[in-house]
């Protein structure tokens, strides 16, 4: 038996299978298609270009507790129109009348969504139909060893809008998140989601598939901020004309933490722009990855697509890998990306110190300086704050 | 100058609407029996009255390449190659020792006067040395005499084994591995011919050194081996240019290139690359999977690989440089045009090991007709490399809505005190550019040469003068019939 | 020389020419006026044949010749050149090299053989004096990095290098400060001949105090609605548009 296969059978007995409240008739069809793939799929070694700078050795040789639920709030006020709702308090129709969990891509042919699909615990459902929809999302991580599957839903209807705060937070050494949110973004739909990751200990997965049809504007801000390793996929399908897409990130890597941005923006129809805007700081032995990917289809004449990857590095072991890609085959487009890499320009320290200020508060000043263009980029005022006095928290100590 | 380089001349140039280089010359060849096993290898071996060392180096490879498996990953896409379909070892006759132009195949020299390299014209106005490797036997290296006063050695790579065995043995396979990839080790197997050049201490090579590849015989493989060896505080400039004649079905070219660089020396690479490509619809065309790769070996070496890519039906290339030496610099400048048909996935390594180690890359790509141009370059900076610093500028242009063109940039920083900067630009050929030229009276293809030529430019400039104007023709040239 | 008869084009599905009619003879300056949106520069791009915009009717023809049916290039072989308001930057294209393509292009066309390059030297030099341009920027890329002010010098040295029969100037003032538009305009001053046409496409009257016009034409709405000499630019500048625009309206 290869390594690989070891490891994959000992992994899945050790995160065990709780479907908790999701444990419905309605998910069978989703649940028997992510069965079969876990059976064929083995878990992503570096050698795979898709993971090529992230190791999974931890999470697949780690030690779970998978009986510790991991709790989550909601908050938000919801009515007809607009709703927040676990798998568990919805009725059959209900879910029936949503899209279908699973259905747009083939999204159960990478093992970690394959996974999710089989044996995801609960999960979330948002529902949008109203111009001005706003809930938030608290997931608490604290037993030792704690494992988290989430499926969830977000559906903006039609000319509607919503904000989603998403947050992962608290302390669970050796815990394991794979969470796979679908986000379906109708006609002339406004969608801003904000996840911050601050858990200390976890190891989580986190994939996000995104359609986006004609007129829609999607904003998504991932702020890193703790955990042992944090892996977003986060994959936009836009397939309307005169789309919108933001994407951007933080990552603020401490001690031994690895923190790697994947994105895929997929432009199949004309005349959309998309911008993504992705930033790292990294201490200590910490190691940061980003790999963007837009491909621009041949139908999608008109583009305009932007990547920006800058990371500083902050110490002699941390360490950054970074892969912006284009490819495309449209020709009337225009994109561009850059990718900078180095330390703190060591001139703007010394001029805030030649102005009396120490070179703590000065290094400080300057990476909150260098990250607010990422933080201003945050429609929604509350969550922004928050994240703001998050990060002064942080670099502030260290 | 370059940039002298006239409007009247390219009209001239663009009236041979097609690959001017495809023609076959008529010389009986000598040629190993087709398809590869160790018996070939032996044969290849014993032709060229190889010592023992070396056909054992050949044995190894093979051993290891039939180990190995075919890459994949390269943003490429072509039929499975048949190995056994090709033949390795295909050799100009009368084989025997020239020793002046007079004695060289009349045909053979005819070849070279439309290949636009006189031997003797080149010998008499340039001073360039020149070495012809042609279906990967070496047929004549000019000059020799005069660098050897220098102690310059510029010679066939048989020669080479058979002269100057304690060098081979030094530097052969010291920067490429045998086992490096599946193509380096088929070359190291089976390579017939190509070029040694050595560089002593403190020699500037006065004259640019030259090397002209050409595939000639149907079924072959030409599989032909460089390698450039530049002592302490020296500086030599390398050409290469490459053609071959235009047949239906495709041919392999997997060359293995190696420099090293010692103390304070400079090495210069350049090279046109306009092996047939295929005609409009994909029929024919060479594969050109070809391993480059320099050593800054000493500190304060540098080696700058400058190329300008138009031909083959498929190109897989990566010229890298990895910057052992403190303060050594390594540099990649790279036009690849892709028209019809054609694939390219090249681009460059730079591999920063040495304190304040640099490197630049810039890449310029077009891609026309239903073509995919790929730059995929990784910059690796090692935790040792203090100070590291590297630009890279990768542009693609585009002409017509059926191709592509793709950005793959690897960049790996281990250093805090490194700085990596990567810039990227993807856009269609300016249609308010066209329309000003043609405001001026400038018709639209001409335009077109024009616009591309400036947008090459920064690239075009690093080549030497009589490349340079070569390789500005090419550009117009591949492009001729790409907009409608 | 040039004759437009109820020349209308639109661009998308906006028409901006509603019906122009105009006549120039050789040897004589026209200047076209109107407010911002009246169609000035469409008339500019329409007579270049710029391809965002459709000719919907109307005809023109210059020299005789059937001037839409014509691709741009052989607009500027025939002699029709148009110095643009927004010149475009050519980057790693010298202006010499760009010039040089264009002159034996045009020869070409007329069946002359090309310019020897001592002989295109030579009159680069003369040329370049016209429009004060200091000798670098021949060197340099077209446009690239060029001020304003030097675009627009440039364009005029090409006019100066390409001897066009008829000269449509858009705009080509607008971004000069005062002595780069003195220069600009002794430039054009200088080439007229009696052999030659000038069309000056402005929305000031400034510039018509140093090329002094034959005519002034007011555009507006897509229409000539009114025509007269020289001091009918004099006026504009007096009274604005208004009191044309409402007699047009009325």
């Amino acid at each position: 038996m290869s390594r690989l296969l070891e490891q994959k059978e000992d992994f899945l007995r050790e995160i065990g299978q709780n479907l908790n409240g999701a444990n419905r008739s309605v998910f069978e069809g989703l649940r028997s298609s992510g069965e079969e793939q876990l059976s064929k799929l083995l878990p992503p070694s570096t050698k795979e270009e898709y993971w090529k700078y992230t190791k999974l050795t931890k999470i697949l040789k780690g030690t779970y507790s998978p009986q510790q639920p991991v709790i989550m709030e909601f908050l938000g006020e919801s009515d007809e129109q607009n709703y927040i709702r676990n798998w568990e308090d919805m009725e059959a129709e209900e879910i029936a009348s949503l899209p279908k969990l699973g259905v747009t891509d083939r999204k159960e042919e990478h093992f970690f969504d394959a996974l999710n699909a089989a044996r995801f615990s609960d999960g979330f459902c948002v529902y949008a139909e109203g111009d001005a929809a706003r809930f938030e999302v608290y997931e608490n991580f604290r037993g030792p060893g704690s494992v988290s599957q989430k499926r969830n839903l977000v559906v903006v209807k039609k000319g509607a809008s919503l904000k989603l705060i998403h947050r992962l937070k608290g302390a669970a050494r050796g815990a394991f998140a794979n969470n796979l949110t679908e986000v379906y973004v109708e006609e002339g739909a406004h969608f801003e989601y904000i996840m911050i990751q601050d858990v200390q200990g976890l190891s989580q997965i986190g994939s996000i598939y995104v359609e986006q049809k004609s007129n829609s504007v999607v904003r998504f801000h991932t702020a890193s901020l703790s955990g042992d390793l944090n892996r977003n996929n986060l994959n936009i399908r836009v397939n309307g004309e005169n789309c919108e897409s933001y994407l951007d990130g933080i990552s603020l890597g401490v001690n031994a933490n690895h923190i790697d941005h994947h994105t895929i923006v997929d432009h199949m129809q004309p005349n959309c722009m998309s911008s993504e805007n992705y930033k790292g700081i990294f201490y200590d032995q910490s190691r940061g990855v980003f790999n963007g990917k837009v491909f621009v289809r041949q139908l999608a004449q008109k583009t305009n697509a932007f990547q920006s990857n800058q990371n500083i590095l902050m110490s002699d072991n941390s360490s950054v890998d970074s892969k912006p890609e284009l490819e495309i085959y449209a020709d009337d487009v225009k994109c561009s990306h850059g990718s900078t890499t180095g330390q703190f320009d060591e001139e703007a320290v010394f001029y805030l110190r030649s102005r009396g200020i120490g070179e703590d508060s000065a290094r400080q000043l300057l990476v909150q300086a260098f990250l607010a263009e990422i933080t201003e980029a945050i429609q929604d005022e509350e969550a922004r704050d928050e994240l703001l006095s998050l990060l002064d928290l942080k670099i502030g100590s260290e | 100058m370059a940039a002298d380089y006239t409007e009247e001349q390219l009209a001239e140039d663009l009236k041979s609407k097609e690959y001017k280089y495809g023609f076959v010359t008529d010389i009986e060849s000598d040629k190993a029996p087709i398809g590869l096993n160790e018996d070939i290898i032996r044969l290849i071996s014993f032709k060229k009255n190889e010592p023992e060392w070396m056909l054992d180096f050949r044995l190894k490879s093979y051993r290891s390449w039939l180990e190995m498996k075919e890459p994949t990953w390269a943003h490429v896409h072509y039929p499975k190659i048949d190995f056994q379909n090709i033949f390795y070892y295909s050799a100009p006759k009368p084989k025997k020792k020239l020793e002046s132009l007079d004695e060289v195949d009349p045909e053979l020299l005819d070849t070279f006067k439309k290949l636009g390299i006189s031997l003797e014209e080149q010998k008499r106005l340039t001073g360039v040395a020149v070495d012809v490797v042609m279906d990967s036997v070496s047929v004549k290296t000019t000059f020799t005499a005069k660098l050897a006063e220098l102690g310059i050695i510029f010679c066939s790579m048989s020669d080479a084994i058979q002269k100057h065995p304690e060098l081979i043995k030094e530097h052969l396979a010291s920067v490429v591995p045998v086992h490096d990839n599946y193509y380096a080790a088929l070359n190291s197997a089976v390579f017939t011919d190509g070029s040694f050049c050595y560089i002593p201490k403190g020699v500037r090579c006065p004259m640019e050194l030259s090397t002209y590849f050409r595939i000639n015989e149907a079924n072959t493989g030409q599989f032909e081996r460089t390698l450039v060896v530049a002592e302490e505080g020296s500086y030599v400039s390398y050409l290469e240019g490459c053609t071959a004649p235009i047949r239906d079905e495709n041919q392999l070219h997997a060359a293995v290139v190696e420099l090293k660089a010692a103390k304070d020396a400079e090495i210069k690479y350049s090279t046109v690359q306009n092996w047939y490509p295929g005609d409009k619809n994909g029929k024919g065309g060479i594969y050109n999977f070809v391993t480059k790769r320099g050593l800054c070996e000493g500190n304060g070496s540098k080696i700058s690989w400058t190329q300008v890519e138009t031909g083959s039906a498929i190109t897989w290339k990566y010229p890298s440089c990895i910057l052992k030496g403190d303060n050594s610099v390594g540099e990649f400048y790279s036009v690849a045009v892709t028209n019809h048909m054609q694939q390219a996935d090249t681009g460059t390594k730079m591999m920063h090991i040495g304190k304040n180690t640099k490197s630049t890359i810039i890449s310029k790509g077009i891609s026309a007709g239903k073509s995919q141009n790929s730059y995929r370059g990784l910059v690796r900076i090692g935790k040792g490399a203090k100070s590291a610093r590297n630009f890279s500028q990768c542009d693609s242009l585009l002409l017509g809505d059926q191709c592509g063109a793709h950005t793959f940039p690897y960049i790996e920083v281990e250093n805090q005190t490194a700085k990596v900067e990567h810039e990227a630009t993807t856009s269609k050929i300016g249609e308010d550019q066209i329309f000003y030229c043609n405001q001026r009276g400038i018709e639209t293809e001409k335009a077109i040469a024009l616009i591309v030529n400036g947008y090459a430019k920064e690239v075009l400039n690093k080549l030497p003068m009589e490349f340079a104007v070569e390789a500005q023709k090419l550009l117009a040239i591949s492009l001729e019939g790409s907009v409608g | 020389m040039l004759e437009i008869k109820n020349l209308k084009a639109r661009i998308e599905e906006k028409e901006i020419l509603r019906g122009i009619d105009l006549k120039i003879n050789a040897g004589e300056v026209h200047a076209i006026m109107g407010p911002n949106g009246s169609g000035k520069s469409t008339l500019a791009s329409v007579l270049a044949g710029r391809e965002d915009y459709e000719v919907t009717g109307g005809s023109v023809s210059f020299d005789g010749k059937d001037l839409l049916d014509l691709k741009p290039e052989d607009r500027a072989r025939e002699g029709l050149f148009l110095a643009f308001q927004y010149p475009v930057e050519i980057p790693g294209v010298s202006n010499v090299n760009f010039l040089k393509t264009a002159v034996n292009q045009i020869r070409e066309y007329k069946g002359l053989e090309p310019m020897a390059a001592k002989e295109f030297l030579k009159m680069v030099r003369e040329r370049k004096d016209l429009v004060e341009m200091p000798s670098d920027l021949a060197q340099r890329s077209v446009n690239e990095g060029f001020s304003g002010g030097e675009k627009k010098r440039n364009e005029i040295f090409q006019m100066a290098m390409l001897e066009p029969k008829l000269s449509i100037l858009d705009e080509t003032d607008s971004g000069l400060d005062i002595d780069a538009l003195r220069v600009v305009a002794n430039g054009v001053n200088k080439l007229r001949t009696p052999q030659n046409a000038s069309l000056v496409i402005t929305h000031y009257q400034r510039l018509l105090d140093y090329i002094i016009p034959d005519f002034v034409h007011v555009l507006y709405q897509g229409r000539i609605i009114r025509s007269g000499g020289k001091e009918l630019a004099l006026e504009l500048e007096e009274r604005g548009y208004d009191w044309i625009k409402e007699g047009a309206e009325a």
